[in-house]
């Protein structure tokens, strides 16, 4: 009876999600998670390293981690004491140039172990700026409908109006429910 | 199979994905986990499949083919014990199909047309498969799953009470459960019984349930728990609890009360009372909550009962589930929250910071909640919990923990601030106070504190550790975090540490940065000294993982990020990676640098654990170096201080931890070390191995001390470290030489090693006087001790001769370690003596250490017949064939004889190449040695064993391949220059290849023998390469035999008779380059054997066995006799092996080969025959037997016609029972001599005969 199954016992109690928050650096992951917890968002600076936010939604406990636009992150969902159900890649549909990059990180991503079988929801982000590309662009962009190991699904946002975010956490938090945990 | 992989094909296959990912760049992590269901299509038609045999009547799956049915699903089930959930959204499409048969028959056997049979095993399978979907999902869930229709009720009960209790639990369990559900159903139980009577109160079905129930309640096996949960199920009904219950609680109590209770039914009602107590409705059990207060009491009176740890945890869960009955459900108001948590309103609120007003409420304490009565008794539930804390088993403490935090809950807060600090004091119980101030916690229980760490890690989970209290709880838990205490022969605690993580952990989720913020620096330090310096595994993970937790909620904890990415769950899964990597990397933040020092110095380097120890001692000398006024300030005294102290397990840390710290602080500093450290503390440096107390240095433990002091001096003289002045250098030397002298005489091989190092590393720097030295070569002399030869003959090796302090005896060295290595007996003092095994094998490795050393240098130092000689050495070790009570210790000489080789040739066959052709005769080597030595590597290279083979064939390769410029680069189409002249090299590298793969086909017998048997070919190799196939063939070890002995057959087999055949068949009469082997001159080569190695029973036991094979396979016989060859020498030595031999296998090897030589037929015959049949009254009755059993295969195999003679022979040979005493024997052997066709012979001298 170690720190692990203890672990393992109170997450499916409390029916304990954890996301993970990634995308590359500016595309708005803290703004999305602060706007989702009811903060400020009028001052962000780039996150360095984490944050790990717990919410409520639908009956199920959510833990998101949010991880900094940074390489090195390859550690926070190694950690075996807690298995990372979905993975929230948030996209700046704004920015043209790095969306083949975009592409490579979120592949190479995939091919991660710990993270097989896990929800993916792509949040097109900040549909609110002039010239932003639609989430049907993002998807071809993306080539998002060559990923046949993760269930995945795609959606325009806007952090900073909060559409659509709703939408977004409701798919992923049924998909995992739906695929791991039994709905009453 | 086929249907199989299309299945697999259509479907997604993770495990496919996974190899595919791993392939890809090689990132292993450890074992495979399936993220969802995803061979759930298999598991399903393997339930339907179960599911579709009959369940009455004849079975007509066998028990084979059930028993294959059930283990498929079990291990296609089994894959998810530990992610159980993702089956949910399955099992409905898995319980379906199963309980669908289980209901028909359920109905059919009892009211329905089947009335009276009995459900067969395809039936009990079924509800064996029903119950592997329950243990691995666990029931609560599959229980939904079940039918809860009114009709079921009574045919199940009727179904159960047909079950004998001999068949498989599993139905009656499955059954069990199911009927608990259907105790659920909403209906009036009356409407349901058949038999009830509308003016009784009583429902004739419930009793019938609850006496059948009570009676499972005996049970020992799993079918206890349904009934617990069915008689739960149904005692708190609407219509039942009123009468029935109050009855149940009384059966109960008397029961439990009797003196005749059993254990086991014991158990039982407890069990069914704590379901009661969870399912019932309050109202309802508040009437009886008082008597159960007495039955508690009842059972804790009960010593039998209150060893079970069963017994024990459902008391503490019992009383908890009583009291929170008690207690009106509500959350308590004044418990610490932290932040709005949902989503939904955060987003429909929309508006930003609303944040500060909603966060950290401690409601007002002035709300009317506080104004409500606890009953007393809840103080009794309390102070069974408190005990449960501190109990011995786990699950008590554990529920005892969780009871803690849900009665908390429910609690005023005065209360529950009462039972915060009654937690506290679980704590401080036994701590005493250590008389610098510090607690002392070596006397205290780990069971207590393991307990009372779960239980505030429960309570601060739920809120309901008030930020005030912290200041109070954070020092126990820091000094839990460290937790570790030896208890006699093993150390406890580490489930301690394991719960303080846990409250770590809780921490990070349950407050805000602001409320630990004064705590973090103690929190971080702690956690991670924990989390890089904890023995186990899984205590660093879970320290790490809490310390993750707390950086990611409070982002407070200085360099948290960097530190969580270098210390992740895998980095520090290796201990010595989590000590010596990523300790150093964390140590590179000033703000824990010192701590971890500290840490290590007063808590890790004093570890019970040996190798924990040293690898600390390895780490503070790898964190020292990063800041050395620190270390030269305050870790090396405190080391110098720890080293001389009497406890063992210190001192030894702190050696060692010295002198690695004292080595790397000197490689590191820039001004002499002299500068950086105390004048004081540099005398006490040098004053530490002399003032090791003598009575360490030898008895119980002394080898630990020795190997801390060894490591401690090879450190210090490797660093040069200044030792004082002249007279005070001398003293300190004379002590470690001391130290040196008397570990090299030590019996522990390893400290023998170590100990050879220290002597190279201190006369290397400090050097030794001429007389020490001739001291040192008198213990390898003849007759001396032989511990002390093992010992200097291993250190005498370590010298570098090129020092010109030593050059002058190198030669002398070289022969006395010489003399050493001879396993032939020498005279000395008027007794044979032999060095032992362990000290020829250390004199010839020291040999090889002083080549390898030389190097180029050995022209200079070792003339041409020293260097014969040393040569020598090595083939007279690789003859070295001694055994004793531990098996083959010869095998250690000849291994190291090889490794010898391997470094000298090259070394010296460079050195002649570089001769002109006139200079010839100045070489070390001549062509016959370089044969010689490839012949004597490929004998060793076809020996029996394994490890043998392997140290030939990398001898071989790194020989036969020494180029002579080894520096010079591959050019393509140009051979590389190679050192070796040898014969036939283009063979000798076809067979003897140079990769890596080649290394592990040496070990194998299988691939070995077919590989080098037509090396034989080669006459200058062949004679030492049929000697290790003879001793191979002919051997014990059935494999070995298998492999090496049809390799020779075939091979010999294909050998022409004659050189002049073979001309013939190739039509050629060209010498060929390539030699080939005949027959002929294999078997002059096998007299050759015979010749030299008559009387070596090692040799020629195997040769037997050999010749046996190759007359039986009649390739032997292929030889003209005596045209071809002359056989009668070999029949004259098999007849001497034979005469006055007690070795039974010699004997029947002999006797075996007679009967092959039989085959040439003529005189040979006859007088093979005279010896069979002298051999037939042998003493020994097995020796007669065999005698007669080859005797007759060979007359009834023979090629003649069989006469009326012949078969009487046969008929005498197999019906006499050749177990009768020789005296009955003879006459009946004698009626032999005419039917043979031979004469008796005269008796010349009568043998005498017992």
């Amino acid at each position: 009876m170690g720190l692990l199954t203890i672990l393992k016992k109170n997450r499916q109690k409390e029916k304990e999600i954890r996301l993970l928050m990634l995308g590359l650096d500016n595309a708005g992951k803290t703004t999305i998670l602060k706007r989702i917890n009811g903060e400020d968002i009028d001052t962000i600076s780039p996150t360095l390293g984490f944050n790990i936010k717990t919410l409520e939604h639908n009956g199920f406990k959510m833990n998101i981690w949010d991880v900094g636009g940074q390489k090195s992150i390859r550690s926070y969902w190694r950690n075996y004491f807690e298995q990372t159900d979905g993975l929230v890649w948030v996209v700046d549909s704004a920015d043209r140039l790095r969306l083949e990059d975009c592409k490579k990180e979120l592949h190479e991503l995939l091919q991660e172990e710990r993270l097989s079988g896990a929800s993916l929801l792509v949040f097109a982000n900040k549909q609110d700026l002039p010239g932003a590309l639609t989430d049907d662009q993002i998807r071809e962009a993306l080539e998002l409908d060559s990923i046949v190991t993760h269930h995945w699904a795609i959606l325009g946002c806007s952090a900073k109006t909060g559409s659509h975010l709703l939408k977004g956490m409701d798919w992923v938090v049924g998909d995992i429910g739906s695929r791991i945990y039994l709905l009453d | 199979m086929s249907d199989d992989q299309d299945q697999q094909d259509e479907k997604f296959d993770i495990e496919a994905l996974l190899d595919s990912v791993e392939d890809s760049d090689g990132y292993h992590p450890t074992s495979k986990t399936p993220s969802f269901f995803y061979n759930s299509s298999e598991v399903i038609s393997a339930i339907k499949h179960v599911a579709s045999f009959p369940l009455v009547g004849p079975c007509k799956v066998d028990l084979r083919g059930r028993w294959g049915l059930q283990m498929n699903l079990e291990n296609l089930i089994g894959k998810y014990q530990y992610q159980s959930y993702l089956l949910d959204p399955m099992l409905e499409q898995m319980i379906s199909p199963l309980i669908t048969p289980i209901r028909k028959v359920v109905h059919d056997v009892t009211f329905g047309d089947l009335k009276g049979e009995v459900m067969n095993e395809q039936g009990d399978l079924v509800f064996y498969i029903l119950n592997l979907i329950c243990k691995t999902r666990g029931y609560k869930t599959i229980v939904k799953f079940l039918p809860h229709e009114v009709a079921d009720l009574e045919p199940t009960f009727e179904f159960l009470k047909k079950q004998d209790k001999k068949r498989v639990w599993e139905t009656r369990y499955v059954l069990l459960i199911w009927l608990s559900l259907m105790c659920m159903i909403p209906f009036d139980l009356k409407t349901i019984d058949s038999q009830a009577t509308k003016d009784s109160e009583r429902i004739p079905l419930v009793d019938q349930m609850i006496e059948k129930g009570k009676t499972f309640l005996q049970c020992a096996g799993k079918d206890r728990d349904g009934a617990s949960l069915f008689l739960a199920r149904l005692l708190t009904r609407k219509d039942t609890c009123r009468i029935y219950l109050p009855e149940f609680v009384h059966w109960a109590k008397n029961s439990l009360q009797s003196d005749t209770s059993n254990l086991i039914e014991a158990i039982g009602i407890m069990a069914t009372l704590c379901w009661i107590f969870k399912l019932g409705q309050r109202e309802v059990l508040l009437p009886i909550a008082d008597e159960l207060e007495d039955l508690l009491v009842g059972v804790e009176n009960k010593d039998g009962l209150m060893s079970n740890s069963a017994i024990k945890k459902y008391i503490v869960k019992l009383s908890q589930r009583v009291g929170l009955c008690l207690l009106k459900p509500r959350v308590a108001a004044w418990r610490y929250q932290r932040g709005n948590r949902s989503l939904v309103s955060n987003l429909a609120s929309g508006v930003t910071s609303r944040m500060e007003k909603v966060s950290m409420t401690i409601a007002d304490e002035d709300e009317d909640d506080e104004n409500f009565d606890v009953p007393d008794a809840v103080e009794n539930v309390i102070e069974r919990l408190m005990n449960g804390l501190r109990d011995r088993d786990t699950i008590v403490r554990w529920s005892a923990a969780k009871g803690m935090g849900r009665m908390s809950n429910r609690l005023p807060k005065e209360m529950a601030d009462d039972v915060v600090g009654g937690i506290f004091e679980l704590f401080s119980e036994d701590v005493f106070e250590l008389p610098n101030g510090e607690p002392d916690i070596s006397s205290v229980s780990e069971h207590t504190w393991h307990g009372a760490c779960l239980a505030i890690a429960e309570l601060s989970r739920r809120g309901l550790l008030l930020p005030h209290r912290l200041t109070e709880v954070i020092p126990w838990i820091i000094l839990a975090l460290k937790f570790d205490v030896k208890r006699g022969a093993h150390s406890v605690g580490s489930n301690v540490r394991d719960s303080a993580c846990y409250v770590c952990w809780s921490f990070a989720r349950a407050y805000t940065p602001d409320v630990l913020d004064v705590h973090v620096r103690k929190l971080s330090n702690t956690l991670i000294a924990v989390s890089v310096f904890d023995r186990d595994i899984n205590i660093r993970r879970a320290s790490s993982a809490a310390f993750q937790e707390n950086v990611g909620r409070m982002g407070i904890f200085p360099h948290g990020i960097d530190i969580v990415t270098v210390a992740d769950y895998f980095s520090i899964g290796n201990i010595n990676n989590s000590f010596l990597n990523v300790a150093p990397y964390i140590a590179g933040f000033e703000e824990y640098r010192r701590y971890l020092s500290e840490h290590l110095v007063e808590v890790v380097i004093s570890h019970w654990d040996i190798a924990v120890r040293e690898v600390a001692a390895e780490a503070i000398a790898r964190i020292a170096v990063l800041d050395l006024d620190f270390a030269c300030g305050t870790i090396i005294p405190a080391l110098t201080k720890n080293a001389t102290s009497l406890d063992s397990v210190i001192r030894h840390g702190a050696l060692i931890a010295l002198g690695r710290t004292c080595k790397a602080v000197k490689a590191h500093s820039d001004i002499p070390v002299e500068e950086r450290i105390a004048p004081e503390v540099l005398q006490a440096i040098t004053q530490v191995a002399p003032s090791i107390p003598e009575f360490t240095l030898s008895g119980f433990g002394s080898e630990h001390t020795r190997q801390a002091l060894c490591v401690h001096i090879t450190c210090l003289s490797e660093a040069a470290w200044p030792l004082g002045n002249e007279a005070h250098q001398a003293s300190v030397l004379n002590s470690w030489k001391g130290i040196i002298y008397t570990t090299l005489e030590r019996v522990e091989e390893p400290l023998q090693r170590l100990a050879s190092e220290t002597f190279r590393a201190l006369i290397g720097q400090y050097g030794i006087t001429e007389t020490e030295f001739e001291q040192c070569l008198a213990r390898v002399r003849p007759g001396a001790e032989y511990l002390g030869k093992r010992g200097f003959a291993l250190a005498l090796g370590e010298v570098d001769y090129r020092d010109s302090r030593y050059s002058g005896f190198t030669s002398r060295v070289i022969e006395a370690l010489d003399v050493t290595a001879n396993h032939n007996p020498v005279a000395h003092g008027g007794a044979e003596v032999k060095p032992d095994a362990e000290s020829r094998r250390n004199a010839i490795n020291s040999v090889t250490n002083i080549v390898k050393v030389l190097n180029t240098d050995y022209k200079q130092m070792i003339s041409h017949s020293m260097s014969n000689k040393i040569l020598q050495m090595y083939f007279r070790g690789l003859e070295d064939y001694s055994v004793d009570h531990r098996g083959d210790v010869g095998s250690w000489i000849r291994e190291a004889s090889m490794q010898g080789l391997q470094v000298m040739v090259p070394i010296v066959a460079r050195l002649d190449h570089h001769l002109t052709h006139e200079q010839a005769d100045q070489r070390y080597l001549v062509e016959a040695d370089h044969v010689q030595v490839l012949a004597k590597l490929l004998q060793q290279s076809v020996e029996k064993i394994d490890r043998i083979r392997g140290a030939a064939a990398t001898a071989m390769v790194a020989i036969l391949y020494a180029e002579v410029d080894p520096e010079a680069e591959a050019v393509a189409g140009k051979d590389p220059e190679y050192v070796l002249r040898v014969p036939h090299r283009a063979e000798l590298m076809k067979v003897i290849e140079k990769s890596d793969e080649m290394s592990l086909i040496w070990l194998q017998a299988s691939e070995v023998y077919a590989r080098i048997v037509k090396l034989l070919h080669l006459p200058e190799y062949r004679f030492e390469l049929l000697l290790g196939f003879v001793v191979s063939a002919g051997g014990l070890t059935e494999t070995l035999v298998r492999h090496s002995s049809s390799c020779l057959t075939e091979f010999v087999s294909s050998l022409p008779v004659t050189k002049s055949d073979d001309m013939e068949v190739d039509g050629n009469d060209n010498v060929s380059t390539t030699p080939t082997l005949t027959l002929v001159e294999f078997a002059h080569d096998i007299m050759k054997i015979i010749d030299r190695y008559e009387g070596q029973d090692r040799l020629i036991v195997p040769l037997l066995e050999v010749l046996d094979l190759l007359f039986e396979s009649g390739i032997l016989l292929l030889l003209e006799h005596p045209t071809d060859f002359d056989f009668a020498p070999l029949v004259k030595f098999v007849r001497r092996q034979t005469i006055k031999c007690k070795d039974m296998r010699k004997l029947s090897a002999s006797i075996r080969t007679f009967c092959g030589l039989c085959g040439l037929g003529g005189k040979i015959k006859n007088a093979i025959l005279l010896e069979l049949l002298r051999l037939l009254v042998h003493p020994f009755p097995k020796i007669r037997r065999t005698t007669a059993d080859s005797m007759y295969l060979m007359l009834s195999g023979s090629v003649e016609e069989p006469t009326l003679e012949s078969e009487e022979v046969g008929k005498i040979l197999v019906e006499t029972d050749w177990n009768l005493a020789v005296g009955a024997l003879t006459p009946i052997r004698d009626r032999m001599y005419p039917l043979l066709g031979l004469e008796k012979p005269k008796v010349v001298s009568a043998p005498v005969r017992t």
